[in-house]
C-alpha cells in the first residue's frame, strides 16, 4: 500500500480503511472485529507497528494545533516506508511477483473509486461491514439504525455517499424496487 | 460453605460446583507451575495453575455479581474462570508451543488463529469423564462457547479473555507475591469497581469508566513491568528454551514414545485420557528415571542440577546491526533458519553437541501495546458521549507516541570454561556480538539466495556440512 502511494500515506486510519478494502478484493483473509471507529482488524495493527519496530515504516506527527471545541491537540499520524523499507518491498515484489501485482491492481482499482478520503472510506467500510454482518439487504434506515447499535454515528446521507463507492468496487448491488 | 484461604485474594468461597475442584483433572494444576521453572531465578515462584484458577474464578465472580449477571450466566462464566487453564500441559507454555509443532497435522485440521491447546482445553471439558459428572451438556456448550469467543457470549468472554480480564487481574498479583516483586502490583479492587458493561451492536462488553483510567494505567504498566522483569527475565527465557530443547530431542533424537504419545494431538479422546496423567513432576521423573540416557535426560538433569546454559548473544533484531532484508527474514522466516544459526554457532564456539546450542527468537511490546494483545480488541473507555479507546483518554499512554515491539534475537549454550572468569567472559561475548551478526547475515543470505526467488518452501542448503534440519523454533517445522 506504501508504494502504491509513492512512499507515504497521509493518516494512519487511511491505512487501515484502505487495508480493509484490499483485504475484500485481494482476499488477503483478515478478519474484521466492529470497533467504535468502524471494522477493526487487531493483525493489520500488528503488522503496522512491527514494521515500524523493524525500522522499515516511519510514522510521522502532524500537528493542527489545538481543537477549539475540544481543547486538545489535534494530530494526524502519517505512515511513510523507510529507505530499508523501499529495499524490503523491492525484495517482496521480487519474491512475491503475482501476489504483489494483484494488489497494486486492487489499489489502482479503489483508487478509481474515489479512496482519497478517510472520512469515506471509514463511513463506506462500516456499510459494507454492516451489509456483509446481516447478509440480506438492508434500506439506508436500517444500515444507519445497524450503525447506531454498534456505537457508529451515521447519516443516510452518508450512507448515499459511501453506497456510491461500494458500487464502483462492485461490492454491492442496488435494487431500487 | 466450602471456604478456601488465598494469600492474594482472602477466602475464596467456590460456591458453583465445587466438587469440580475435587476432581483428578483440576487437581493435576497442582503439579503444573504457573511460571514453569521460575523459580531457578525467583526461588518463591512455585505457585501453580490450581491457585491461579482458583484466583481467576473468584475475580470472575466478583465482576459477574457487580454487573448483576442472571444465575445461569454467572454459574457458566465462573466454570469457565475455573477450567480456562485446565488443559495446560507439563510446564504450562512450554506445552503449548511444543503441542503446537507437533500435533498430528494430517488429522487435526487448525482454524485460522486457533491453538492446539485451546482445543485440548475445550476437548477436556466436553469429554473428560469426571468433570462431565458435574457438567450437563448447557455447561460444556456455555463455558467452551466463553473460551472460544464464541456463541454470542461477548461480556463473558471479555471477563475471561479481553484486554481486562481476571485472568491476567489474577495472574500479575500472584505472580508478583510469588516471585517476590513488586512490579506486579495495582489497584485490583478499583479496578473491578470501575468496570462497565456497555451496550454495543446488540451485545454488551468489558470497558472502563472514566474514573478508572489511572487504575488501568496502573493495571497495564503492572504487565509490562513483569513482562520485562519476569516473563522475559534472562533466566528464565534460558530455562524455557532449555525445556522445549529437551522434550523436543526427546521426541526427535531420542525417540522417547512417551513424549511422542504426550505430544502428537490427534484430536482423539485417546489423547486427552493420556494428557490428564501428565504435569511437571511426572514428566520429569519419566524423562530423569527412565533407562534412556540420552539428550533430554541431559538437559533436564541439568536443570535439575541448575547447571544452566548461558546466553552468548543478544541482537534487537531492529537495530542497525543486521541489514534489512535480514530484519525481515529473522522477523517472518526465523524458524527456516534457526537451526542453520544453531549449527554455525556451535561450530564457532566448539561446541561437542549443535543441538545444545539454542536460538531463540522473542518479542517484548512497548508499555503502550501492552494494554492489549494481538488478538484482542483495545480497552474501551465507556464515558458520557460513548466509547472512546484508552489509550486517546490516558493522559499517560497518549503522550507515548511509539506503539512498538522489540523483537531479539538470542543464541543460548552451555557456558564454556572461558566464562567462569568475568573478563575473558566479555571478551569471549565481544567477539562472539560480531561473529555470530556475520553468521546470521551470511545465513539468512544463502537461505533467501537459495529460495530460488521465494521465501516460503523450506531451505535447501549452505555452505558448509548442514545436513539435518530439525529446527527448535516455535513455529512450523521446516524439517518435519
Amino acid at each position: 500500500m506504501l508504494k502504491h502511494a509513492q512512499g507515504t500515506i497521509r493518516g494512519k486510519t487511511l491505512v487501515h480503511k484502505r487495508a480493509y478494502f484490499l483485504n475484500f478484493l485481494c482476499n488477503l483473509g483478515l478478519e474484521y472485529i466492529p470497533h467504535y471507529y468502524g471494522p477493526f482488524s487487531p493483525e493489520l495493527e500488528a503488522a503496522i507497528g512491527r514494521g515500524r519496530a523493524l525500522g522499515f515504516v516511519r510514522e510521522e506527527t502532524v500537528d493542527y494545533g489545538p481543537h477549539r471545541q475540544l481543547g486538545f491537540e489535534v494530530r494526524r499520524f502519517d505512515c511513510a516506508l523507510t529507505d530499508d523499507g523501499h529495499v524490503v518491498v523491492e525484495d517482496l515484489v521480487k519474491r512475491k511477483p503475482e501476489e504483489c501485482r494483484k494488489a497494486l491492481a486492487c489499489l489502482d482499482e479503489l483508487a478509481r473509486a474515489g479512496d482519497d478520503s478517510y472520512v469515506a472510506l471509514s463511513i463506506a467500510a462500516k456499510t459494507h461491514h454492516i451489509l456483509r454482518t446481516v447478509g440480506q439487504p438492508l434500506t439506508r434506515t436500517q444500515i444507519v439504525a445497524q450503525a447506531s447499535k454498534l456505537n457508529w454515528q451515521v447519516s443516510e446521507e452518508d450512507i448515499n455517499g459511501a453506497v456510491e463507492f461500494l458500487k464502483r468496487l462492485e461490492l454491492v448491488k442496488v435494487d431500487k424496487t | 460453605m466450602r471456604e478456601l484461604r488465598d494469600p492474594i485474594h482472602g477466602f475464596i468461597y467456590p460456591e458453583i460446583v465445587p466438587e469440580i475442584i475435587d476432581t483428578p483433572a483440576f487437581q493435576r494444576l497442582r503439579s503444573i507451575r504457573q511460571l514453569a521453572l521460575a523459580s531457578l531465578v525467583y526461588p518463591g515462584a512455585k505457585h501453580s495453575r490450581f491457585e491461579h484458577s482458583l484466583g481467576v474464578m473468584h475475580l470472575a465472580g466478583r465482576i459477574g455479581r457487580r454487573f448483576k449477571l442472571a444465575p445461569e450466566d454467572l454459574r457458566a462464566l465462573c466454570l469457565a474462570a475455573l477450567l480456562h487453564d485446565v488443559g495446560h500441559g507439563p510446564f504450562s507454555h512450554v506445552s503449548e508451543d511444543i503441542v503446537d509443532r507437533f500435533y498430528d497435522k494430517n488429522k487435526v485440521v487448525l482454524e485460522r488463529g486457533q491453538k492446539v491447546h485451546e482445543i485440548i482445553t475445550q476437548g477436556l471439558i466436553k469429554t473428560d469423564e469426571d468433570l462431565r459428572k458435574y457438567l450437563s451438556d448447557y455447561d460444556v456448550n456455555r463455558v467452551n462457547g466463553i473460551l472460544g469467543g464464541t456463541g454470542g457470549y461477548r461480556l463473558l468472554s471479555d471477563i475471561i479473555s479481553g484486554p481486562l480480564d481476571c485472568d491476567k487481574q489474577d495472574y500479575l498479583l500472584r505472580d508478583s507475591y510469588y516471585c517476590g516483586v513488586k512490579y506486579g502490583i495495582y489497584d485490583i479492587d478499583r479496578l473491578i469497581d470501575e468496570l462497565e458493561a456497555v451496550e454495543s451492536d446488540g451485545d454488551r462488553i468489558l470497558a472502563v469508566s472514566r474514573d478508572g483510567i489511572h487504575t488501568l494505567e496502573q493495571f497495564a504498566l503492572a504487565k509490562y513491568y513483569m513482562t520485562t522483569q519476569v516473563y522475559k527475565h534472562k533466566v528464565r527465557l534460558v530455562t524455557d528454551a532449555m525445556i522445549t530443547r529437551a522434550i523436543e530431542l526427546g521426541i526427535e533424537k531420542d525417540r522417547l514414545s512417551f513424549l511422542e504419545e504426550l505430544y502428537r494431538y490427534d484430536g482423539s479422546e485417546d489423547f486427552l485420557r493420556n494428557w490428564v496423567k501428565w504435569d511437571d513432576e511426572a514428566l520429569v521423573a519419566a524423562i530423569c528415571t527412565g533407562k534412556d540416557r540420552g539428550s533430554a535426560y541431559q538437559i533436564f538433569n541439568a536443570l535439575r542440577q541448575r547447571r544452566l546454559h548461558k546466553q552468548i548473544y543478544s541482537q534487537k533484531i531492529a537495530s542497525g546491526v543486521f541489514k534489512a532484508r535480514t530484519r525481515m527474514a529473522l522477523s517472518e522466516n526465523f524458524t527456516a533458519v534457526a537451526k542453520y544459526i544453531e549449527i554455525e554457532v556451535g561450530r564457532l564456539i566448539g561446541s561437542e553437541d549443535p543441538n545444545l546450542i539454542i536460538a531463540n527468537k522473542f518479542t517484548i511490546k512497548s508499555v503502550r501495546e501492552q494494554s492489549r494483545n494481538e488478538k484482542e480488541a483495545p480497552i474501551m473507555v465507556a464515558g458520557p458521549g460513548g466509547l472512546t479507546l484508552f489509550e486517546d483518554e490516558s493522559m499517560l499512554f497518549c503522550s507515548i507516541a511509539a506503539s512498538e515491539e522489540d523483537e531479539y534475537l538470542e543464541v543460548y549454550a552451555p557456558p564454556p570454561p572461558e566464562f567462569s572468569d568475568e573478563v575473558q567472559k566479555k571478551k569471549l561475548r565481544a567477539k562472539w556480538a560480531i561473529e555470530i551478526t556475520e553468521i546470521v547475515e551470511q545465513i539468512v543470505k544463502n537461505y533467501l539466495s537459495n529460495k530460488g526467488g521465494t521465501c516460503d518452501d523450506g531451505f535447501r542448503g549452505l555452505p558448509g556440512n548442514v545436513e539435518t534440519c530439525s529446527g527448535n523454533d516455535k513455529g512450523q517445522d521446516p524439517g518435519a
